[in-house]
């Protein structure tokens, strides 16, 4: 599924560190992985960092961009709720991930759905060890443009950047391979009506990125630094998560790792002299 | 095919078209039935069975319809309810692809009808233009083609199932937030 013409590039493995737990989180909950539907593939008129790091580290726009669909029952929208646990994980090399606490997800209301989950969930946790007790991974970025998902829909996806302002999205939608038939057509459903190019969630995603873009073309924004200070402080490394963690639920924490590799990568030479994994990125820029 | 049954479902067809034009979407569920399966799905690329291509060798390919089958993925897949639904996003004043909302036009044509499975049904094909506009500068066109089933329950004429090919592989609008 991943390969790179750089023959100087680290191995995959080296290149997902600690990542590959959080990967497990979302692919490999049973035994046989997933399998895979799709893709739909469409073009939005944006930079595809919008859409990478939406997924990597923006929770604070679900209550405002996506109350209408939470609203009218296409998810639960545990994300809105104040009690509902939380974090930003960063696990090193500008890989982000954002985390529900172990107790709160955010599938839609399909009885089919629900009920798979609650059978399941023993057997998940017994897969993924001690830290499926700590965090809930649902929706996160692998460095740099390979995002996932696991409240509303099941989606997997690469931002294809296609020049100046143009990202093709290839999106999947991903169901455990050892999921019973109805459930995979729940899965299924879930996805086109969420997050797919007329998801009631995703369609007005588009619309954001597409304005986020524009915005920053504007000549008194190219004048600003882009701010990414939400929760700076707020942050540490920690041993049992294995990744740079925020204290709060709302921080852009993982913006500052996410941004703080691309900027080493745009700005360093060779691979040899970049900063080790699990390095905190963004503390250098912050 | 009657000629009055021609006209009748042409004017209806007509009419529902300028529903979702004018954004008068509550009439405009009222014309599909309860079951009613609302799907669309866009096409891809394959090889005709009698290519000589190497990618033939994937068997796979060798199927002659080039849009998805009905349990695989599609743009849209709806029934009654989370058509409903999707209506009532759209009330909630925050449903921000559609704010300020797309001005749509929807022009149909090959009107052709042919007698349905039951004796209160009709197959109806057309062929739809759909110009959609929006903000200052953005367009879109989604062309394509329905596959209806109209059903007569109580002297009125319902959908009770709509398929939409749309011809187009990759997407080329940045989202699909109207109806068709």
């Amino acid at each position: 599924m991943f390969a790179t013409f750089d023959p100087e590039a680290p191995s995959l493995r080296e290149y997902l560190g600690e990542m590959t737990w959080y990967l497990d989180a979302f692919f490999d909950r049973r035994e046989g992985g997933i399998e895979v539907i799709g893709p739909h593939k469409w073009v939005t008129p944006c930079n595809w960092k919008f859409p990478a790091e939406n997924f990597g580290g923006d929770l604070y726009h679900v209550q405002w961009s996506h109350l209408s669909a939470i609203e009218t029952a296409f998810s639960s929208g545990v994300s809105t709720k104040p009690d509902t646990a939380g974090t930003m994980v960063s696990p090193g090399n500008g890989h982000v991930v954002i985390c529900f606490g172990p107790n709160d997800s955010s599938d839609p209301p399909v009885p089919e759905i629900l009920d798979y989950e609650q059978q399941i969930r023993a057997e998940v946790e017994r897969r993924l060890g001690l830290r499926s007790a700590l965090v809930n991974p649902f929706v996160g970025t692998m460095f740099p443009n390979f995002s996932m998902l696991r409240a509303t829909s099941r989606t997997l996806r690469v931002w294809h950047p296609r020049g100046p302002e143009k990202t093709e999205v290839w999106s999947w939608i991903y169901i455990d391979k050892a999921a019973p038939p109805h459930v995979k057509e729940a899965i299924r459903l879930a996805g086109v009506r969420g997050f797919s190019p007329a998801g009631t969630f995703e369609q007005d995603d588009m619309d954001n990125w597409q304005e986020c873009t524009r915005t920053c073309r504007g000549v008194v924004s190219r004048r600003s630094l882009l701010n990414t200070q939400m929760g700076l402080g707020h942050e540490r490394f920690d041993d049992s998560l294995q990744g740079w963690v925020s204290d709060f639920r709302m921080s852009e924490s993982n913006h500052r790792q996410f941004y703080g590799r691309w900027a080493q990568l745009m700005t360093g030479g060779s691979w040899a002299e970049m900063p080790p994994a699990n390095s905190p990125a963004g503390a250098s820029h912050a | 095919m009657r000629e009055a049954t021609i006209r009748e479902v042409e004017q209806f067809l007509y009419r529902e078209a300028r529903l979702l034009d004018e954004r008068r979407f509550h009439e405009w569920l009222e014309l599909f039935t309860d079951d009613v399966r609302y799907w669309m799905a866009g096409r891809r690329n394959r090889y005709p069975k009698s290519s000589k291509a190497i990618a033939t060798l994937d068997l796979d390919r060798e199927v002659e319809e080039d849009w998805a089958e009905d349990v695989e993925l599609a743009i849209l897949d709806e029934d009654k309810q989370t058509l409903s639904a999707r209506v009532a996003r759209l009330d909630t004043g925050m449903a921000w692809a559609e704010d300020p909302p797309s001005r749509t036009r929807h022009l149909l044509a090959n009107i052709e009808i042919e007698p349905g499975d039951a004796e209160s049904e009709l197959k109806v094909h057309s062929n739809f233009i759909v110009y959609r506009n929006r903000s200052e500068t953005e367009q879109d066109f989604y062309i394509g083609a329905r596959r209806d089933v109209l059903r007569l329950a109580d002297g009125t004429r319902k959908i009770a199932r709509r398929k939409l090919i749309l011809d187009q592989n990759v997407l080329l609008a940045k989202n699909v937030s109207i109806f068709f």
